[in-house]
């Protein structure tokens, strides 16, 4: 299986999840508590959509969009005749990157 | 009025809401862990707004917006279903819709701002067009182009994640963390998993010091933190032990660097930013990465600063 140099440097944390602040908060020790610099929520301009990103939104993957599944369905069921219009998807890309505020579920 | 955009686990949020109220300045702060049970929202043909406990606020009424840390909403009454999903993400499109109102000069930071800034490569590259120093760097697939730099820098390089540095793990196993490390000789031997993906590789500079730089709008705090490796050297990652062990000190930046990372922030878009850099042996500056979402509540709880004061007047 490939992997990545980088992860030869991986070390164990001294706690579980320690970015995910639920674990551990409401102590005293407010420094201990803050979340870490990296915002795990950050979730516009993925021009790459990241696999595992918690920022994903519901429709990230094209292939989970309502519309491109219909799009695949039409085109099984059509695939000879080239109907390209029928085919395609709604005006909302699924992929747009604008302002997004409130990271997105991402299980389906 | 202040709206404080984050989820209920936010430490730093906690430590800076009652300074600003102490502070009179009107604060909403909306959970994004809990904001479904507490709001109502509503439009009408131009006129947006949400109810909070009662209360009815919109657009106008928000001078600042305080983009910490908003998590995915979550509420139990839809239950766990695929029309779940759907619904939080019809009441997402909402609340956004009602906080798109707001003029992204009034937020700190706008994620949009925060997203544009977030990459470290590209941070070098602007860093350096605006005439900061950056550490020589690299990030290549190829072993060659990796012996390459590490010869050229008499085998003194590091390696470093342009990512979050953490892997989560299911629940039960301990997640891991990647630090910046220093690469060995030994680590060039197998060059399999170079090839696999992109890694980021800096030459090691000889620190004299880590500076943190947090700006708040006009306004700017620079503390020295000092920690040593076992071999006495200034630790090569700052972060290792929980920062235990580290001390802070005040310092002065050298006027050029400010200037130069003011720009920075203007180029982003970031009315704040959290800057990482480092001081070698010459006393020149490096710029290693500007954290525009970056934690600084640590640095006022330890009394290296008062970078609290600094948002009471951003949001006053």
């Amino acid at each position: 299986m490939a992997s990545a140099f980088i992860l030869r440097f991986q070390e164990p944390t001294e706690h579980e999840h320690v970015h995910d602040v639920r674990c551990g908060t409401q102590t005293g020790t407010k420094v201990a508590a803050e979340q870490a610099d990296a915002d795990h929520g950050r979730t516009s301009y993925n021009a790459i959509r990241h696999p595992n990103s918690s920022g994903a939104e519901g429709f990230t993957s094209e292939s989970r969009s309502p519309a491109n599944v219909l799009a695949s369905i039409r085109v099984l069921m059509a695939k000879t005749t080239k109907t390209a219009v029928a085919a395609e998807p709604d005006d909302r890309d699924p992929r747009r990157e604008r302002m997004q505020v409130i990271p997105r579920c991402s299980s389906f | 009025m202040l709206l404080i955009l984050t989820n209920s686990q936010d430490a730093t949020a906690d430590y800076l809401q009652p300074i600003l109220i102490a502070n009179n300045v009107d604060v909403l702060r909306l959970n994004t862990d809990f904001v479904l049970q507490e709001i109502v929202i509503s439009y009408t043909c131009g006129d947006s707004s949400i109810r909070h406990r009662g209360c009815v606020y919109r657009p106008s009424q928000f001078t600042n917006i305080w983009y910490r840390r908003p998590d995915r909403l979550e509420s139990p009454r839809f239950g766990d279903r695929p029309e779940t999903q759907y619904a939080l993400n019809e009441w997402a499109e909402a609340l956004e819709g009602f906080l798109a109102h707001i003029p992204t000069s009034q937020w700190m930071n706008h994620p949009t701002a925060n997203a544009v800034a977030s990459y470290k490569i590209e941070q070098l590259t602007t860093a350096r067009s605006i005439g900061l120093r950056i550490p020589d760097s690299i990030v290549t697939q190829d072993i060659a182009k990796l012996r390459g730099f590490f010869n050229d820098h008499d085998g003194r390089i590091v390696v470093k994640p342009m990512s979050s540095g953490y892997v989560e793990r299911p629940k039960g196993q301990r997640d891991t963390i990647i630090f910046t490390n220093r690469v060995e000789p030994a680590h060039l031997d197998d060059p399999s998993d170079i090839a696999e993906c992109p890694a980021f590789f800096q030459q090691y500079i000889d620190k004299r010091s880590d500076v943190r730089i947090t700006f708040v709008d006009g306004e700017w705090h620079a503390v020295e933190l000092l920690a040593s490796d076992s071999d006495g050297a200034q630790r090569c990652d700052i972060r290792r032990n929980n920062m235990l062990d580290v001390r802070y000190r005040d310092t002065e930046v050298p006027d050029d660097v400010v200037e130069q990372l003011r720009v920075l922030l203007q180029h982003y878009g970031l009315r704040f930013g959290a800057v990482d850099m480092v001081v070698d042996s010459n006393w020149d500056w490096y710029f290693l990465e500007i954290n525009a979402n970056g934690q600084w509540a640590w640095l006022d709880q330890v009394g290296a600063t008062n970078i609290a004061q600094s948002f009471v007047a951003a949001f006053t």
